[in-house]
């Protein structure tokens, strides 16, 4: 009886298990294998190198691309973080009926139906040398000259990281905020804490868990994206793993697989101090 | 804060929101005004005249790729990769409700297939086949990498799901079981298999366990099942029958607080 048991269980998560390691165990490895590889401009050749790290972490431009990538990061970070927040304690706290805080809701939800890149074609019109933004700022007598940061600028890439991802905060936190019993902030009411000191040192704490696992989003998504970057900084500014795909469209696939290896480790270990603040199981 | 009139707070926190809200529609509304653009015109304001030039042109033969073939791939990828990440993670739901040797390995698989970048799974993918000599294709690599993002949120979504049912419920009901068998006679399990059942919301079947829980002869606190089976009835609709079942546990136990204060719901709701 019990064995038999054990073999459903088995069964029954066997088609997720064999999709993970067909399509992410065995990948990472051939990774981790082929960036030692050797290659010339036709053919990767199985080798045992460090040649390919070497090269990597020896270039000042891996440097340079490396802490464009964290910044830009950290400053969606900050953005999705200030503006996930404030969205989500508005829907939490401030919207009373359950209807209408479903509404809102969904409101938020729909434009993530849509693909990314449409997401972000659609800010060219408006910010673009004679888009709404600048042609409305000039109607108005605030600038004279139309603004030229506002399209394919590191201005831009951010706006759209911001516009694309602010979802994945507001969704764990709006989650974790829910969970908060509500007698803890009558409690604090009744004991004299204004609104400020209620969110200071009841809200924010509880809400840590869904602060984590956002942030988690936020992060690994902008340091692996390469489509956000090419399409809005129009090629002036590098990330990652744009550096990655121009070194796999030069066929230089040991090269990208070694730069891929780092940056998962760098991922890893950014998700790994992260997760510290949070048990995600115990979210579930 | 949770009552009364709505403060200044509100309003400013409801302007944001707004703002919030325009910035995620504004510029997706911009496109879909520029759809409508004229032939001559381009991705820019002001329009060049009104038209659906470029809708038509969409169906037309172009120059790279066509539009219905793309849109074919995309439905058959999507429905495809809809299909198997419902029964893969609906399957796998059921498996994680027990615990299982390897059940931690495959949760952090899971959570590792969210954050590794998905270029990182796409060159991983890309060259897997290259080495293995294969033809990479949409229904195959492509078909997996896009399994690798949507099954995690698959599996989450079902461990929501299945957490409804709470596995301890069901452990604590076989505890229950075992308790009659060492001694029928004792009440105690029976009413507290009942509780169990109502918290799952199968309230039908917690009535013939309630009703065993009154005929049992051992009870130090025979009032319980009455006032349990009250509820259901209350919650049914039933109120007479809830009515006898209070009175019933007040002839068990007189004055009994959650007894009382059911009566009294009770004639609030008659009157």
């Amino acid at each position: 009886m019990k064995r038999v048991s054990a073999w459903v269980t088995y069964l029954q998560v066997a088609p997720l298990a064999l999709v993970f390691l067909l399509f992410l165990v065995v990948p990472i490895l051939t990774i981790v294998v082929v960036s030692f590889f050797d290659y010339n401009t036709t053919q990767i050749i199985p080798d045992f190198l460090i040649q390919n790290y070497e090269e990597l972490l020896l270039s000042p431009v891996t440097w340079r691309t490396y802490l464009q990538t964290i910044e830009f990061a950290i400053i969606t970070w900050v953005l999705t973080l200030l503006i996930g927040f404030t969205v989500a304690y508005f829907l939490a706290f401030h919207v009373r009926s359950a209807t209408w805080q479903t509404v809102l809701f969904l409101v938020c939800t729909i434009p993530f139906w849509t693909s990314n890149v449409i997401r972000m074609i659609s800010w060219i019109p408006f910010l673009g040398r004679n888009g709404l933004a600048n042609t409305t700022l000039l109607q108005l007598g605030l600038i004279r000259e139309p603004l030229e940061f506002l399209l394919f600028s590191d201005f831009a890439v951010v706006l759209a990281y911001v516009h694309l991802y602010t979802l994945f905060m507001v969704v764990p936190i709006f989650n974790s905020m829910m969970r908060i019993d509500r007698s803890l902030l009558e409690a604090a009411r009744d004991a004299g804490a204004t609104g400020w000191q209620t969110l200071r040192h009841v809200i924010v704490p509880l809400c840590k868990p869904g602060i984590a696992i956002g942030s988690i989003f936020i992060v690994t998504i902008v340091m692996g994206d390469f489509v956000t970057v090419r399409m809005m900084s129009g090629g002036q500014s590098a990330s990652v793993s744009l550096m990655m795909v121009n070194a796999m469209s030069l066929l230089q696939y040991p090269a990208a697989a070694a730069n891929a290896v780092v940056l998962l480790l760098l991922v890893l270990f950014t998700v790994a101090a992260m997760m510290r603040m949070v048990d995600i199981r115990k979210e579930l | 804060m949770m009552h009364g009139r709505r403060g200044p707070g509100f309003w400013l926190l409801a302007g944001f929101f707004g703002l919030f809200v325009l910035f995620l529609y504004g510029p997706t509304i911009t496109i879909l005004v520029l759809s409508f653009q004229g032939p001559t015109g381009g991705l820019t304001f002001p329009m060049q005249g009104v038209s659906v030039h470029w809708f038509g042109n969409l169906f037309e033969k172009q120059m790279v790729g066509d539009f219905s073939g793309s849109f074919e791939r995309s439905m058959a990828l999507g429905v495809a990769a809809m299909l198997v990440t419902v029964i893969a993670s609906f399957s796998a739901g059921l498996a994680f409700r027990t615990r299982f040797r390897g059940s931690a390995l495959i949760f952090y698989l899971a959570i590792a297939s969210l954050i590794v970048p998905s270029v990182l799974v796409s060159l991983g993918i890309g060259l897997l086949f290259r080495v293995l000599g294969w033809d990479p294709a949409w229904y195959t690599s492509a078909f997996g990498a896009h399994l690798t993002w949507t099954l995690p949120f698959g599996l989450l979504i079902m461990f929501a799901v299945f957490n409804r049912f709470d596995r301890r419920y069901e452990e604590a009901i076989a505890e229950c079981k075992r308790a009659i068998a060492v001694d029928p006679t004792f009440g105690n399990p029976y009413n507290d298999i009942g509780c169990y059942l109502i918290e799952l919301g199968r309230d039908d079947d917690a009535i013939p366990w309630l009703k065993r829980a009154m005929d049992a002869p051992r009870y130090e606190a025979p009032q319980f099942p009455h006032v349990n089976l009250a509820r259901i009835y209350e919650k049914q609709g039933q109120v007479l029958d809830a009515v006898a079942e209070y009175g019933r546990a007040l002839d068990k136990m007189p004055g009994y607080a959650p007894a009382v204060e059911g009566l009294r719901r009770l004639q609030g709701r008659v009157n």
